[in-house]
């Protein structure tokens, strides 16, 4: 497929990783705007405050103060086009999902849960 | 000169064209491969505004659209003519009248 | 064989799993109130759940999503929102409800004030997410499920007249009490819609990983599934119609809902309701739990699904396990249960477009369904329904609210 709409079929897209795992939506497309050429597609980005910002910057404010607790560094997660290996229903990147940053939740959460509760294994 | 935009913070946005006159929202960015980068070939310009915000009428236009009543109207921007200032509305540098039209019967997504 | 196999046990889970406390109050309060004459309202509102069970299914089978991610998709983030937000606002008040149920049920059996049981009850629902899989969750609580067929039972037993029972199933203002009547018109529509429901079966179907061989089995699973599962209701309302309104008894309590299974089953009567009314609910809660960690989770993109232990999917089993003990917090707060079920149901009702609305307009999206887009006919039985629902919602509430003051 040579063309792509970018809001229809990139923009809140599902992302796997490399093994088909889901690592969040394409919460952002970031665009390049160069002199005397045509803009293009600098990265696409996988962070929830991107996804709150589209409502207002006082949703990403209050996005940002929850997130503090468990971001580490890589936020806000970008990849670029090159990494995409497949493009369909969702999109495919050459990454892994439990060391990319949109996992800290993840991993923050596994602290809290196995720490305290039985069972979680 | 180059500079980086959110795109995502822009659609759904009024687009005026030269005479400042409303073009519509921005729907859609059309872009093309260029070895491994996407390039930009042209943007679209509907008539609908969800894409924005929640809207309960929209959802009822589109719902209408179903039934085959109402169609879509806008407008085809080539990637030369769409401006994004630092503030204020997008503007594209032509007059509507020297822009390609399209009229569908449902709605392009989103 | 298998498929078939599997469409009987699709069938099991929907009739097990389609009682649950919000029938269970609107029929007995309809039935002990107007006796059959709102027996249409639990056929409208089933015509319209099969359309949208089907659409569901059909919808993860084509387009290979769940809805709630085809939604945002389709939408975009901010589109799609408000309907979130308001669905799973909804869900908690419906959860808090199933919950309420099992603690009442308790509260009859032991004595022991409703409250009590908030934790307790809560605290087991969450263990089985936690420790279960999706298969013993959905098979394990339906075929529990089963024994609300006493209802049916109590039918034949008590024997209506069926030339009566037709009647129900016009609609029919009754000669007094129209506010309230119209009022749980709604409420039995909204309980029998109930939208976690289609969002439910659409993750159930990418889990089972149905393919294009499972379009028709999809269609006898919804069709029969949720119509025998309506009978069931309608059961109720008959029973109650039959037991209760010539004594004079209106459901106000659970208690009252309770004696009737009496007339048909003697003492025994009485440990059924609190049984169906037990296992129905609880049921009911490990599906709304799931439901709602599974749209949180589609919304956002994170892993999901009940197979995973909570350790390989911590948000989706965080999303449950905080959406449970809110729950269980409203239970505390001692809200009358009753009450909590019917404005649940009547508020499900008037949300119902917010969801509804947007799934139809994926229904009819080529680029999703392809050549299975919906029929005329599907959209307009669709929107009829949801739309005369809401309306009906919106005139309804605020008379019920003025009635009761």
């Amino acid at each position: 497929m040579k063309n792509i709409d970018l809001v229809r079929d990139v923009l809140d897209t599902q992302v796997l990783d490399r093994e088909q795992r889901p690592l969040g939506k394409v919460d952002g497309i970031a665009l390049e705007l160069r002199e005397g050429s045509p803009p293009r597609v600098a990265y696409l980005e996988v962070d929830g405050v991107t996804a709150w910002r589209r409502l207002g910057e006082r949703y990403a404010r209050w996005a940002a103060k929850l997130a503090r607790h468990w971001q580490r560094e890589g936020h806000p997660f970008r990849f670029t086009w090159r990494q995409v290996r497949d493009f369909g229903i969702d999109i495919e990147i050459d990454v892994d999902a439990e060391r990319a940053a949109p996992f800290d939740l993840e991993h923050w959460l596994r602290e809290k849960l196995i720490r305290r509760i039985p069972g979680g294994r | 000169m180059s500079r980086v935009i959110a795109l995502e913070r822009f659609i759904g946005h009024i687009v005026r064209d030269a005479e400042g006159r409303k073009l519509g929202h921005l729907h859609e960015v059309r872009v093309r491969r260029q070895g491994d980068d996407l390039v930009v070939r042209e943007y679209v310009v509907g008539s609908a505004g969800l894409l924005e915000r929640f809207s309960l009428a929209q959802f009822a236009r589109e719902v209408v659209f179903i039934f085959g009543i109402g169609r879509m109207h806008g407008y085809v921007v080539p990637w030369d003519s769409l401006e994004f200032p630092e503030k204020g509305e997008l503007r594209c540098t032509r007059r509507a009248a020297d822009l390609q039209r399209f009229s569908a019967e449902r709605p392009a997504g989103k | 064989m298998k498929k078939i196999l599997g469409i009987a046990l699709g069938i099991v889970t929907s009739i097990g799993g389609f009682l649950d406390v919000g029938s269970i109050a609107t029929s007995a309060q309809a039935g002990a109130a107007f006796g059959y004459s709102l027996l249409w309202a639990v056929l409208l509102g089933t015509i319209c759940v099969i359309f949208l069970v089907e659409m569901s299914g059909r919808f993860s089978i084509v387009s290979g999503h769940t809805i709630v991610d085809a939604i945002r998709k389709r939408f975009g983030f901010a589109g799609f929102i408000v309907p979130f937000a308001a669905s799973l606002l909804v869900n908690l008040l419906v959860l808090a409800s199933e919950l309420g149920g099992i603690c009442v049920a308790l509260q009859l059996l032991t004595g022991i004030r409703f409250q009590v049981w908030a934790i307790p009850v809560a605290l087991a629902v969450w263990l089985l997410l936690w420790l279960g899989t999706f298969d013993v969750v959905e098979d394990g609580t339906a075929l529990l499920g089963l024994v609300t067929l006493c209802f049916l039972v109590a039918v034949f037993t008590l024997g209506p007249e069926p030339r009566e029972l037709a009647a129900g199933f016009v609609p029919r203002l009754p000669g007094e009490e129209h506010a309230h009547y119209l009022f749980l018109a709604v409420s039995i529509i909204g309980a029998t819609i109930a939208p976690y429901l289609f969002l439910f079966y659409s993750s159930g179907a990418i889990e089972d990983k149905w393919d294009k061989s499972y379009i028709t089995p999809n269609r006898y699973i919804a069709t029969l599934g949720m119509s025998f599962g309506a009978i069931i209701s309608m059961a109720v309302i008959v029973v109650a119609a039959l037991a209760l309104k010539p004594e004079g008894i209106r459901v106000e309590e659970y208690e009252q809902a309770a004696l009737m299974l009496v007339p048909a089953f003697g003492r025994w009567g009485f440990y059924l309701f609190v049984a169906s009314l037990a296992i129905a609910c609880f049921g009911a809660a490990l599906e709304l739990s799931l439901a709602s960690a599974y749209s949180v989770s589609q919304a956002f993109g994170w892993n999901w699904g009940e197979d995973l232990e909570p350790r390989s999917a911590a948000r989706f089993s965080s999303a449950y396990t905080i959406f449970i003990a809110l729950a269980a917090l409203i239970v505390l707060s001692g809200l009358n249960p009753m009450k909590l079920t019917l404005f649940s149901m009547a508020i499900t009702a008037v949300i119902l477009p917010l969801t509804a609305l947007p799934f139809l307009v994926l229904m009819n999206d080529a680029r999703y369904m392809g050549e299975h887009v919906n029929s005329h006919f599907s959209n307009i039985v669709v929107l009829l329904i949801v739309l005369l629902a809401a309306i009906l919602a919106v005139v309804a509430i605020p008379l019920e609210i003025i009635g009761s003051k």
